[in-house]
């Protein structure tokens, strides 16, 4: 099963943004305009390094109203596996990717009264192409964003000098701090709130709007964590006999790819539910590290979120 | 009877207290001031808690007194329910995120309140709706666009165009409306059985042994351009 129609693109510029962001320009091989996408959407790049394949989301930070390229952005993580690097000392400018069509996980609600979006760090990148969408409507917006220092100011300052008073600025490193109970405490009926930056920030800005009574349908976060990593392990797959192997920083989504099946995928986050496996049998236990699944669902030990869960055991068997 | 399990037909609950909210308003309409003095009890003496009430419905059961006799700190009794909705319209435009909605009533009460809620963006994890007294229905002409509040039967005379409507099970929350559509529009004259089904306090379902009566050719529609 082809779960999604990749598109050929070629980088057409990279900039470097900040000491830790690089700005990429994606335009389609060949010319001509590339498929539409409304603020919040992502696309995912298959970056091929040698023996190993990366799949990674990257949220389009560009106007969607220009389908001549995409812009994305990257920040390096040393520490990560693989693919930021791969993005900042592999490819350079006429480098061909592969990537999806944009698919919208964190979506705008068209029928809101107020928007307001709040951002960390590079957690702003599909928050710059809401606030596009924004500009252009009549909904009132407002965008808090952290930053880690003069240094990484440069969303800050393009969108401030931009959209003036809308947007409010916090330099973590001189101690500003988004005071979270506040904003959450006093909106109008109508609200919604979008969040994407480190998981504490998400955590803390959820939390806060929960306690201020709002209700799930108004709030809203996306983060693409990557898949953790963990102690390798082997999956049988009832349908063909294959046995595949996981390694401790491959996710089972990854592995399976890499043996040569299709398996289904979205977001690569384990927040659209598509990849959603059955799991037949089992010598150990289910580590799920996804968005998706209820707690009825976990509780079960039958289902299973490869792009970001995996197992702790000698052998997983899933029905595929 | 045209009665089926169609989707969009509204599924209502009992009003119970949501305790994640910080703020509450109940809005009820007839009888369903029987929910606002059952929940009366779940609720917290709370300063965010609002109700208002309107007696005004076709079956005549008005429970102002019985509320008014219940200790509210913030009671509004109406008159009509064209007042209460005015009034849930401005509370509203004041509330804040994190306001609660309760609505109990007839269903064209409730469809009626909720088409104000909709303004303000309220979900249905915002939103609870008990239906109690009459099941008599709103009715939108697909015709003329006229809409016709305690529609008993199966079959009702269009006051805008004077078509005969036949009330199919297809509610349209943005109109809080079940669609009225020409009853004869195939054979013109030649009707389905007249039933009585959505009554004051659920009466059984009964046929006329009467004839459709004959009606008057009817006007055409004025198709307004919007």
């Amino acid at each position: 099963m082809k779960t999604v129609e990749s598109i050929e693109v070629i980088i057409a510029a990279i900039e470097e943004l900040t000491p830790l962001i690089k700005r990429f320009t994606l335009r389609k091989v060949g010319g001509g305009s590339l498929p539409p996408f409304s603020g919040g959407s992502h696309v995912t790049v298959v970056m091929r390094g040698g023996e190993r394949t990366f799949r990674n989301p990257y949220s389009l930070l560009s106007s969607p109203r220009n389908l001549d390229s995409y812009e994305i952005a990257v920040r390096r993580d040393a520490q990560g596996r693989g693919g930021s690097l791969f993005m900042h000392h592999i490819v350079t400018v006429g480098t061909r990717l592969e990537i999806s069509h944009p698919i919208n996980l964190f979506p705008l609600s068209k029928l809101a009264r107020k928007q307001i979006l709040i951002a960390g760090g590079v957690g702003i990148t599909p928050i710059l192409a809401m606030v596009d969408d924004l500009s252009a409507g009549a909904i009132s917006w407002e965008l808090h964003y952290c930053i880690r220092g003069p240094d990484h100011a440069y969303f800050g300052t393009w969108l401030s000098e931009r959209y003036g008073d809308r947007v409010r600025l916090y330099d973590t490193s001189i101690g500003q701090r988004i005071d979270f109970a506040a904003l959450a405490g006093w909106q109008p009926l109508g609200t919604h709130l979008y969040v994407c930056g480190p998981q504490s920030m998400i955590v803390d800005a959820l939390e806060s709007g929960r306690v201020a009574g709002w209700p799930e349908s108004h709030l809203h976060a996306e983060q693409f964590a990557p898949p953790p990593v963990g102690e390798a392990f082997d999956v049988h797959l009832a349908g063909s006999g294959k046995i595949v192997q996981v390694s401790a920083e491959q996710s089972l989504l990854e592995a399976l790819e890499a043996a040569g099946i299709e398996a289904p995928y979205l977001c690569r986050s384990g927040a659209c539910g598509r990849c959603e496996l059955n799991v037949l049998e089992l010598d150990g236990e289910l580590l799920h590290n996804d968005h998706w699944l209820t707690e009825e669902d976990r509780l079960s030990g039958t289902k299973i979120m490869p792009c970001v869960s995996r197992a702790k055991c000698r052998r997983l068997v899933l029905d595929w | 009877m045209l009665v089926t399990d169609v989707k969009s037909r509204p599924q209502y609950q009992q009003l119970r207290f949501d305790a994640s909210g910080r703020f509450h308003l109940f809005v009820g309409q007839g009888e369903g001031g029987l929910a606002l003095l059952r929940v009366r009890s779940e609720l917290p003496d709370s300063e965010g808690i609002r109700v208002i009430y309107t007696g005004e419905s076709h079956t005549g059961s008005e429970l102002s007194e019985e509320l008014a006799s219940c200790r509210w700190r913030h009671l509004t009794l109406l008159p009509t329910q064209v007042a209460a909705l005015q009034v849930l319209d401005e509370v509203l435009a004041q509330s804040l995120i994190g306001t609660r909605l309760y609505v109990a009533g007839s269903e064209g009460f409730i469809g009626l309140a909720e088409q104000v809620a909709a303004r303000y963006d309220l979900q249905s994890d915002e939103l609870q709706r008990e239906h109690l007294g009459s099941s008599a229905r709103r009715v939108f002409c697909v015709h003329c666009q006229t809409s016709h509040d305690d529609v008993t039967t199966n079959i009702v005379p269009c006051r805008g165009c004077g078509r005969h409507l036949l009330v199919r099970d297809h509610y349209s929350r943005r109109l809080a409306a079940f669609m009225g559509v020409m009853a004869d529009a195939e054979v013109p004259g030649c009707f389905p059985e007249l039933t009585e089904g959505f009554a004051p306090f659920a009466a059984t379902n009964k046929t006329f042994n009467t004839p459709i009566p004959a009606i008057e050719p009817h006007i055409p529609a004025r198709v307004e351009s919007r």
